[in-house]
């Protein structure tokens, strides 16, 4: 507002106190003159009491009853007038933004006419201009409000280079400078910026010290007469450049007003945006001249030449807050993507830095690179449970707009995240499609757990399949039992370590209490001990359910361990009977005469003798079980 | 036999055998422990505590708090013998013996199952023979040390030797001995086909729950409420089992009287888990052969 405006704060919910003295206003600390406060009623009138810029009032008083009333109110004043003429852009209408540097809430558009636009109460601060045509020309620049006139020069969609040059390894070829002087090539520095990874806007705190300007410029004067106040640039020239460093480019302010340089280039088909990374440095925040009227700024923009696509962003010191710079005055690093046409496209990256203010202490944009992006999908899971949740999410510039397809539940969705659940065990590859170009990813599902599993990796029965020595020591005693007439019956050999793996933890979690997801996967055996509703949430009596069910087909009745001389090849289950005397040959050649009971290879020691001559041991505590060494 | 002159000091196999009898309580013993301190009230800090634990420590690989409830178990076993018997005391330790078996078996079975996925026979064979020691110190419940785990089982027929309780008291713990027979602890009813496991003969329990019902009625109610709920759970397994060993029809005959003698003994939440489970018969394999 003008600074000629008349404030007015209105009581609501209690009747104001008629008397002068009951009513105290602050603005920026200072008390409003009793002059300047009128009371009305309800209403209090400030008259003549905003200055130009930030007026941060705060308002003390009573009711009739003598109850304390407060309130705090923020108001942006300004004296100044912008005359703004916009030039490079035909007899086009003009729309020209402008932004307050201080705070990025403080808004005017207008429209030209005849290549000019007014700009009125524009308080003494940094201010951002932009200004753009339906023809994607493209203007900015950082004044102070008080600068009277400013004109911005459309930029013209610059031809595209034929060198590719998005990481200077070729220098800084194909970057077209406002000066050559302006732009440079630095060493890349990753580590950058302040604890604020994103601008913020300035906080009332950061605005509240805002520096008195006539004592500031005192101050800047005596600094330009010791011959300070261009740190960045000559920073950079002590800077040695190794050739094989990662190099950014440096745009450097040289004197008061902006800098810029261009850089156009053809897209790649296939692409779906177009990426640069950049930083902002400004010699004023390490100079101790945050917060105040020498608010640098900058901005950084993308277009495309097959439409109306651009993107901005324009900022300044006080408007990043002192928390997004280090004490180098550096930002973190920043990143502005553009969708592009898939078929093909050219983009221009337009980037400038203000010295606002006057012509001490330098600003830069440092760019890292420019980066081709094609349209990117991935998922969360690799490996998923039916019905269990798997997002998948679209990364590039037109992420946003992407339409998913080939879903499970829902099988379709919109924007750069896609939830989904998938019922069945299979395969599944999702599509997302956006600004015509398309992706995918795939999870894999794997099948629930249950007694359907107990018919996999069978244990064998065969001798065949248990390991040397063992097989031909068990082979022979087998043979020598069968030739003295005994009965045998092989329940079990070798069991595979998927077997066991199914059986252990299907014990675990049906007996034992084992949490099923923290299961550990094993190689090749695409079960999911955990599982989900078709809500999507953890089953877990489901889960508990069908490893109880597992168990009952396996037919365990005590824990199966996951290592055991059945997964090595080197015991047998097998029941062994005969009646009567048992005359068996030992592996010596000597003929044993059994006539003790009971008459079963589970109970009869003496057979467990001759067993162990064949290099075939009894474990007397499993009935049926015989291995290489008894366990 | 005496209860100065306890079985397994009689029966030579218990030390060929690998079998394991001891008494263990979990970090949170519950209210088995409690019970069982309850029977005897063994002083921790007393030096035959200390004793007990220093004789145990060695043998046992098991963290120190479980190590103290192993302790106070010994304790409560050997205060017991030299106090004054009564039923409520028996049940508690036999409380304790119920809910101590499986915890034990467990930990002892995660010990056992890293013991041979290093392959260390050596150490295996340590394990076991420890164990097999610690058994002469601590009588009470079944361990037994299997080709991939530790097995356990209440040693009933143990406690009835132990104890100088009543004639009917002895009586029933004997015969509760028969549902898991020692010194290898398998259920009656479960046939062995592999290490793990079997097929199921639910006619196998009719014998112990006739020679139960010669003592039933006059049981002690404490002993018969805990008695009755690891009889439940005996039937329901044997006739929820999957994998039965006899034809269909032989085993819904078995199971018909099965119930019969379990109403006769007067059990009728056995008799009604029996009678429920014929039902579902159907879903079960007859003349199953277990396939570990």
């Amino acid at each position: 507002v003008a600074t000629s405006t008349a404030v007015r704060f209105t009581v609501s919910g209690a009747t104001l106190s008629a008397a002068p003295g009951d009513t105290r206003i602050l603005n920026n600390g200072s008390t409003v003159p009793a002059q300047d406060i009128q009371i009305s009623g309800n209403d209090i009138l400030l008259s003549g009491a905003l200055s130009d810029g930030l007026n941060t009032f705060t308002v003390m008083s009573t009711d009739s009853d003598g109850n304390a009333l407060s309130a705090e109110a923020t108001v942006w004043a300004g004296s100044s007038t912008l005359q703004i003429t916009v030039s490079g852009g035909g007899t086009s209408t003009a729309t020209v933004s402008a932004r307050l540097g201080d705070d990025p809430s403080v808004t005017q558009t207008v429209a030209t006419v005849n290549n000019q636009a007014t700009l009125i109460n524009v308080p003494a601060r940094t201010v951002l201009l932009t200004a753009s045509t339906p023809d994607n020309r493209y203007a900015t620049a950082a004044i102070t409000g008080d600068a009277g006139t400013v004109t911005l020069n459309l930029q013209a969609f610059n031809n595209p280079v034929t060198t590719i040059n998005n990481d200077f390894s070729q220098g800084v070829t194909g970057w077209l400078p406002s000066d050559p002087a302006v732009i440079q090539l630095v060493p890349h520095v990753e580590q950058v910026g302040g604890s604020a990874s994103v601008s913020p806007g300035p906080s009332v705190t950061t605005l509240k010290k805002l520096i008195p300007f006539a004592a500031m410029k005192q101050k800047r004067t005596l600094a330009r007469a010791q011959g300070v106040g261009r740190h960045l640039a000559r920073q950079k020239l002590m800077q040695p450049l190794d050739a094989s460093s990662d190099q950014d480019l440096a745009l450097t302010t040289s004197g008061e007003g902006p800098q810029s340089v261009s850089y156009t280039f053809n897209v790649d088909p296939g692409m779906s945006s177009v990426t640069v990374r950049y930083r902002f440095v400004t010699a004023e925040v390490p100079g101790g001249y945050f917060g105040s009227q020498f608010d640098d700024g900058y901005s950084v923009s993308l277009r495309n030449s097959s439409g109306s696509g651009n993107t901005s962003d324009i900022n300044s010191m006080n408007a990043l807050g002192l928390g997004a710079f280090d004490a180098g005055g550096s930002t973190g690093w920043k990143e502005l993507t553009l969708p592009v046409n898939a078929a093909g496209d050219s983009v221009e990256v337009d980037a400038s830095v203000s010295n606002v203010g006057d012509d001490l202490y330098d600003s830069q944009i440092i760019v890292d690179y420019v980066a081709e992006l094609p349209l990117a999908v991935s998922a969360d899971l690799t490996t998923a449970c039916p019905n269990q949740t798997v997002t998948f999410t679209a990364q590039g510039g037109s992420a946003a707009s992407a339409t998913w397809t080939n879903g499970g539940t829902p099988a379709t969705g919109s924007g750069s995240s896609f939830p989904t659940r998938f019922t069945s065990k299979g395969d599944y590859t999702v599509q997302a499609s956006a600004g015509g170009q398309s992706a995918a990813a795939s999870v894999h599902v794997s099948d629930t757990s249950g007694p359907a599993w107990t018919s996999l990796y069978p244990t064998s029965t065969s001798v065949d399949d248990l390991v040397e020595p063992f097989r031909t020591n068990v082979t022979n005693f087998a043979g020598a039992l069968v030739d003295a007439d005994a009965s045998i019956s092989i329940s079990a050999t070798l069991r595979p370590r998927e077997r066991a793996y199914l059986m252990h933890y299907a014990y675990a979690i049906a007996k034992q209490g084992q949490d099923p997801s923290a299961v550990p996967p094993m190689q090749g055996v695409d079960i999911c001990w955990q599982h989900y509703d078709e809500s999507g949430n953890k089953d877990s009596g489901g889960s508990v359910s069908a490893a109880a069910q597992m168990v009952a087909s396996y037919g365990i009745a005590y824990p199966p361990a996951l290592t055991s001389r059945h997964t090595e090849g080197l015991a047998i289950d097998w029941s062994i009977s005969w009646s009567g005397d048992l005359m068996i040959g030992d592996a010596t050649g000597k003929t044993v005469t059994i006539t003790s009971t009971p008459r079963t290879g589970a109970g009869n020691s003496d057979l467990w003798d001759v067993g162990s001559t064949y290099g075939v041991h009894k474990l007397q505590s499993d009935p049926p079980h015989w291995s290489d060494d008894g366990h | 036999m005496t209860a100065t002159d306890p079985g397994v000091r009689r029966a030579p196999w218990w030390f060929t055998m690998l079998v394991v009898v001891l008494a263990l309580s979990s970090g949170a013993p519950g209210r088995a422990l409690e019970a069982a301190q309850g029977a005897v009230a063994p002083e921790e800090s007393s030096p035959q505590y200390a004793q007990a634990r220093s004789e145990l420590a060695p043998l046992l690989p098991i963290h120190s708090e479980q190590l103290s409830a192993v302790t106070r178990y010994r304790l409560a076993i050997l205060s017991s013998r030299a106090a004054t018997q009564n039923d409520p005391a028996l049940c508690a330790i036999v409380i304790s013996a119920i809910e101590l078996t499986p915890l034990l078996a467990e930990q002892l079975s995660q010990i056992q199952g890293r013991l041979l996925e290093q392959g260390d026979t050596q150490a295996l064979d340590t394990f076991t023979a420890k164990i097999q020691k610690a058994t002469t110190l601590l009588p009470g419940i079944g361990l037994v040390v299997g080709t991939e785990g530790v097995r356990s089982y209440v040693d009933y027929r143990q406690l009835a030797q132990l104890f100088r309780a009543g004639p009917v008291s002895r009586d029933l713990l004997q015969t509760m001995g028969e549902f898991s027979p020692a010194p290898l602890g398998w259920p009656v009813y479960l046939e062995p086909q592999t290490d793990l496991g079997g097929c199921s003969r639910p006619t196998a329990l009719l014998d112990p729950v006739r020679r139960l019902g010669q003592s039933w009625q006059r049981g002690p109610a404490c002993l018969k409420e805990v008695l009755e709920g690891e009889i439940v759970k005996s039937v329901s397994a044997a006739t929820t089992s999957s994998c039965m060993c006899s034809t269909r029809t032989e085993t819904s005959d078995g199971m018909h009287k099965l119930a019969a003698v379990l109403k006769t003994v007067g059990l009728a939440k056995a008799e009604a888990v029996t009678n429920s489970n014929v039902e579902h018969l159907p879903e079960r394999r007859f003349e199953c052969k277990a396939g570990n």
